[in-house]
């Protein structure tokens, strides 16, 4: 059996790059965070990427790599994380573009969410993995999966039908 | 509302102009190669100070040894006995069962009448008999080291009862004075050997605890008890105050 080599890394990132860059600034809501997080957990995947199996997709592991991270860095920096989300409260108005507002309450509440279930969501919705799926890369089960994304989605449409009430929607 | 769908959106609107960097990968390698660099650091440090704290004993119980040994080897004309295949036995010493290289038995044990190689015939044919005018007697084997241009005053003496037994060695120079007692007995300590004058100072001789400062008199002197019931004390006056240390760790009783 053969090893991967620095060859098909290079190939990896430059194929999936744009892709995990997208999937990590959901997880963890600000760009710049992203591109550290991305570095981070393909650095860890490099490591051990001789030893990975040739004939199968790296992305899960990869993916996984950047969810652990993502939910272990929220946990030990809770109290920055809090700082970076904070937003003003917006004195809610009669936008003209109702669907603009919607999507941009949808985000800000998203990132409201704890980190695990941010990830559910962005895994499910973002990521368009199965339940099993979802359940391997955040190493849990899928009955977890599905309470998580239940319970993420009705969070997000209590929060929506709180914020955008004045909206007429 | 849709909401899974809108979710959808949203989070395609949010991402849609993300893109990673065209030198991540690049960037990643290096921050891997940094990262070795960094692991390769600290376990050379810690490797190195491991090694350090293991050899600062090593070190220390070598650098102990050299006050002695390599000087009474060295051709400087200082008084060498180490070297010495066999001497006379110093004269006067009373001990009656003598014990090679011990103090107060003089030096190793000899069949009577034999000469030692390289010693030069008395006068008349006959050795010169211990104390006689004119023999210098050699210091006992337990003293190793010695300054230059030092004689012998007298053969080492021995006093004190069964109890406890003082040899006391001397040798004079020109301008130096060095004098090295050996207390054996019981029911002394470091504070009976021989109170030094003014306050006294600590140090230490072959890694034990001795006292040291002012001579009652003149000059310098350190005591330590050598092992429990044998007290040394060395006293050094003119030139040689200067080297008492190194004369303390060439005595070994």
């Amino acid at each position: 059996m053969g090893r991967r080599d620095d060859g098909s890394f290079v190939e990896f990132v430059v194929a999936r790059g744009d892709a995990l860059q997208r999937t990590a600034a959901l997880l963890c809501g600000a760009h710049q965070d992203a591109e550290d997080l991305l570095q981070t957990a393909l650095e860890k995947a490099y490591r051990h990427w001789g030893r990975l199996d040739p004939d199968s997709d790296p992305e899960p592991y990869v993916r996984r790599i950047l969810v652990n991270l993502v939910i272990s860095r929220a946990r030990r920096w809770k109290v920055i994380r809090e700082i970076q989300m904070a937003r003003l409260p917006e004195t809610p108005s009669a936008a003209p573009h109702h669907s603009v507002e919607l999507r941009g309450t949808l985000m800000d509440e998203l990132r409201k969410l704890g980190p695990r279930q941010r990830a559910v969501l962005v895994l499910r919705f973002w990521e368009d993995l199965s339940e099993a799926e979802t359940a391997q890369a955040l190493g849990c089960s899928v009955g977890t999966v599905k309470s998580q994304a239940s319970r993420g989605l009705a969070r997000l449409r209590e929060r929506l039908d709180k914020n955008l009430a004045p909206l007429g929607s | 509302m849709d909401l899974e769908s809108e979710l959808r959106k949203a989070m395609a609107e949010q991402v849609a102009d993300a893109s990673a960097p065209p030198s991540l990968a690049a960037d990643v390698k290096r921050r891997h190669r940094r990262r070795a660099t960094r692991i390769r650091a600290v376990a050379g440090t810690a490797v190195a100070a491991v090694a350090a704290l293991a050899l600062v004993p090593t070190y220390q119980s070598f650098r102990a040894t050299p006050a002695a040994a390599p000087v009474t080897s060295a051709p400087s004309g200082d008084v060498s006995v180490s070297r010495q295949p066999e001497r006379r036995p110093v004269p006067g010493v009373p001990t009656p069962p003598p014990q090679k290289g011990k103090p107060g038995t003089g030096t190793s044990a000899r069949p009577p009448g034999t000469r030692p190689s390289g010693e030069p015939a008395e006068p008349g044919g006959s050795p010169a008999e211990p104390g006689a005018p004119g023999a210098v007697p050699s210091p006992p084997g337990w003293v190793t080291y010695l300054p230059g241009g030092l004689t012998a005053t007298s053969p080492c003496a021995v006093t004190g009862d069964t109890g406890r037994r003082t040899t006391t060695c001397g040798w004079r120079g020109a301008s130096a004075s060095v004098e090295i007692s050996v207390t054996r007995g019981s029911g002394f300590g470091l504070g009976d050997l021989a109170p030094p004058a003014g306050v006294p100072g600590h140090t230490s001789v072959h890694g034990t605890p001795a006292l040291t400062g002012a001579r009652p008199g003149a000059g310098r002197q350190v005591a330590w008890m050598a092992r429990p019931g044998v007290g040394v004390l060395v006293a050094a006056g003119g030139s040689a105050e200067g080297q008492l240390l190194r004369i303390a760790e060439g005595v070994r009783p």
